[in-house]
């Protein structure tokens, strides 16, 4: 893949890693040490695209910055455009990423990753990319399991799947963010309202229940996918 | 004056007054029938035993007023205060001397038992209020009792002054710097105690060995009585003493506790350098050889040396969360206060568990799901990476492929999340010494003992418990969470 990307890293190690990892993939990749720099290449892009120049594909962030957080750049970044953010961090329990991917970020990886789960990543985000422009995922097959939402139709092993109106309400609401992950908070006001942000528990008792009815084996669910502490992902059915 | 007119004291008068009454007629009943120095006796006698009721004034007046009446009544010639005889003259003044000096021993008697009732009181109190001091894990808070007993004792109002009690804000400043000179010079001021004589009050200080654990402010009233002064002061001194103590108490608790955190952050640390260094040591020995071997590797050895350092820097990763978990979890104390509960699902934290098993290991695992389990109140996190540690345990120390079984199900009031192992397990009394040292029991590879202490930790966090068992078949570990009411789903839509 080609793509332009922004890569706002801290440390020195990680950062030329990175940077040479995605090169060799590909990808053209400008690096900045800290918000203000990261800030700067930003706005100079942003005078740029005004005369026709390339803008930036995607964002890679990290949060703890010397001088100040990584989410000012991404809020700063959705007052304008969704170009696609994926949060770099350095701790797994952190509340801050949910936030952020309220905020608007489109995934994350914890520190350490591997190279593999990053491209995966930046892969699915470029497929999601401007989805408000290109029409909406609104297909999925994994295996023998194919969502049609157009036609509200579940089939697996060639047999349709009864769902009620609340299971196949959030179960789209995966399929159009196949790959990503999509946060308690998202899922919860887009199927329920906004009323039952705190009803964490209808999304285990629904998952369960979709789980049972799609999954081979819901114990090791293979596509509805768990976040712990975050949300639920489907499984990204299309690498390439 | 008015203590003479007491009931108490008319009551000793009358009693006083009926015996000389009873005195009297005895010595008309008996008058003609015994001669004179007989019937002196009676007089004697009755004079004696009613001095045991009236105070001495009164006993000499009777006394007098009685032998002028036997001299007036009785001896000849009769109806007058007339002396024929020298012997009777003698007669009279020998009981007159007689009932002086009965009176007088009689007032001492009573005095000194007095004193000594008086000093068994005092006595009695000091033991109670030293019992009920070294009773106490806070004195202070028996700083008000002491303010008590001070103003009965001194029957006038006292000011405590105290670390605990500093409400001195209505004082006089010469009151409040009085109460705070007498306190850092552990030294008793006011007047009677020759220091600061002019002052209006009394201040005695809490006095312990070095320093005073405060002050008290008295009333100048107990001065001039010497015994009260002292027992006051003895009642601060204990309580100074009780202070001081405690304060000692809590300055070894403070260097006993500082000294275990010392040698548990020891313990720690070593363990943790230990767990470091052997991944560390692969990470090297297969990086530094894709570094100088380069030209002389196959490609498949290339594959697997940088597998390796994957696989180390994972495990790394992992150790680097179990100690970072641990370290928070430790710092809190009460239990269930800080992990970011919601209502999660068993199956959920399995499934997800599961799915970061590596590949090799997947066929290794049986998990089994007890149907309609209720919802775990509980940080997901947290307890995925417990059944992780669990199942990594498993498979370092289980026998190699061996069986494996992850199971969640409904054990009497608990929610029980159990991973199990056909291998050898642990003994008792090492797990114990794993859980607290981070040691490694028996085994040759590093890490279980944070892994575990964290496990037992975690399970604490949740309000439940953390068991190993061991049998012939093989070993167990149990996170045991207890049950929550469930929530409502009512509002869901079908």
């Amino acid at each position: 893949m080609s793509l332009r990307l922004l890569l706002v890293e801290d440390d020195r190690e990680l950062r030329s890693t990175l940077r040479s990892a995605l090169m060799v993939d590909g990808c053209d990749v400008i690096t900045a040490a800290s918000l203000s720099e990261a800030n700067a290449i930003y706005s100079q892009t942003q005078l740029d695209s005004e005369t026709k120049t390339q803008s930036f594909d995607l964002i890679l962030l990290d949060l703890g910055l010397p001088d100040g957080d990584g989410s000012e750049l991404l809020h700063r970044l959705r007052r304008r455009q969704n170009t696609p953010v994926i949060i770099i961090s350095a701790r797994e329990a952190e509340g801050q990423k949910i936030e952020l991917l309220d905020a608007g970020a489109d995934d994350y990886l914890v520190k350490p990753f591997s190279l593999g789960e990053l491209l995966a990543r930046i892969r699915v985000a470029m497929r999601h990319r401007g989805a408000n422009l290109r029409p909406a995922i609104t297909r999925y097959e994994y295996a023998d399991l194919c969502i049609d939402l157009a036609n509200h139709s579940v089939n697996k092993k060639g047999e349709t799947i009864h769902l009620t109106p609340t299971e196949f309400n959030l179960l789209a609401r995966l399929v159009r963010s196949a790959g990503q992950v999509v946060s308690h908070r998202q899922l919860l006001v887009d199927v329920w309202g906004q009323e039952y942000l705190d009803h964490t528990h209808y999304l285990r008792l629904y998952m369960g229940q979709l789980r049972a009815k799609l999954e081979q084996n819901p114990a090791r669910p293979e596509f509805l996918l768990t976040e712990p502490g975050i949300g639920y992902r489907l499984l990204d059915n299309n690498p390439e | 004056m008015n203590a003479f007119f007491s009931p108490q004291y008319l009551q000793r008068y009358a009693t006083g007054l009926a015996i000389w009454a009873l005195g009297w007629c005895v010595l008309l009943l008996l008058d003609t029938r015994f001669d004179l120095a007989s019937l002196s006796l009676i007089l004697v006698l009755t004079s004696a035993i009613a001095s045991l009721w009236l105070p001495v004034s009164i006993t000499l007046v009777t006394s007098v007023i009685a032998l002028m009446a036997f001299n007036w009544a009785l001896v000849p010639p009769r109806g007058t205060f007339v002396i024929d005889l020298h012997q009777h003259a003698f007669l009279l003044v020998a009981m007159l001397v007689v009932n002086v000096i009965v009176a007088g021993l009689m007032v001492s008697l009573r005095e000194q038992t007095r004193r000594a009732q008086a000093h068994a009181e005092a006595a009695d109190v000091l033991r109670t209020w030293g019992d009920k001091l070294r009773d106490t894990k806070e004195p202070a808070e028996l700083l008000g009792e002491l303010q008590q007993q001070l103003a009965r004792l001194a029957n006038s109002p006292v000011q405590i002054l105290s670390d605990m009690n500093n409400d001195i804000a209505q004082l006089t400043t010469e009151q409040r710097e009085a109460l705070i000179y007498c306190r850092d010079n552990n030294q008793a001021i006011g007047p009677g105690t020759g220091r600061y004589q002019e002052l209006a009050n009394l201040y005695l200080p809490l006095r312990g060995k070095g320093q005073a654990g405060g002050a008290v402010m008295l009333d100048a009233a107990l001065i001039g009585q010497p015994e009260l002064l002292a027992q006051a002061q003895a009642l601060c001194d204990q309580m100074g003493w009780a202070l001081e103590r405690q304060q000692i108490l809590k300055r070894e608790q403070a260097a006993r506790d500082q000294a275990q955190s010392q040698s548990l952050r020891n313990t720690f640390l070593a363990a943790i350098s230990h767990d470091y260094r052997t991944p560390l040591a692969t990470i090297m020995g297969a990086a530094s050889s894709l570094l100088e071997q380069d030209d002389r590797l196959t490609q498949t050895q290339r594959q697997q040396l940088a597998q390796r350092i994957v696989d180390e820097t994972d495990r790394l990763r992992r150790q680097t969360n179990n100690m970072l978990q641990l370290a928070r979890l430790d710092g809190i104390k009460a239990v269930g206060a800080a992990i970011k509960a919601d209502w999660e699902s068993a199956e959920e934290i399995i499934g997800n568990v599961l799915r970061r098993i590596p590949l090799v290991h997947q066929a290794q695992i049986e998990a089994t799901i007890q149907p309609d389990l209720p919802l775990i109140w509980g940080d997901s996190l947290l307890l995925a990476q417990l059944l992780e540690n669990l199942i990594d345990n498993a498979i370092k120390y289980g026998p190699v492929n061996g069986e494996i079984k992850l199971t969640a199900r409904m054990h009497q009031q608990w929610l029980v999340l159990a991973v199990e192992d056909n291998g050898a397990g642990i003994a008792a009394h090492d797990f114990e010494q794993l859980l607290e040292n981070f040691q490694r029991g028996d085994h040759r590879q590093s890490g279980a003992g944070v892994g575990l202490a964290l496990c037992r930790a975690i399970a604490r966090a949740h309000s439940g418990e953390f068991i190993h068992i061991t049998d012939a078949i093989g070993s167990r570990f149990e996170c045991r969470l207890p049950l929550h009411t469930q929530p409502s789903i009512a509002g869901a839509r079908t």
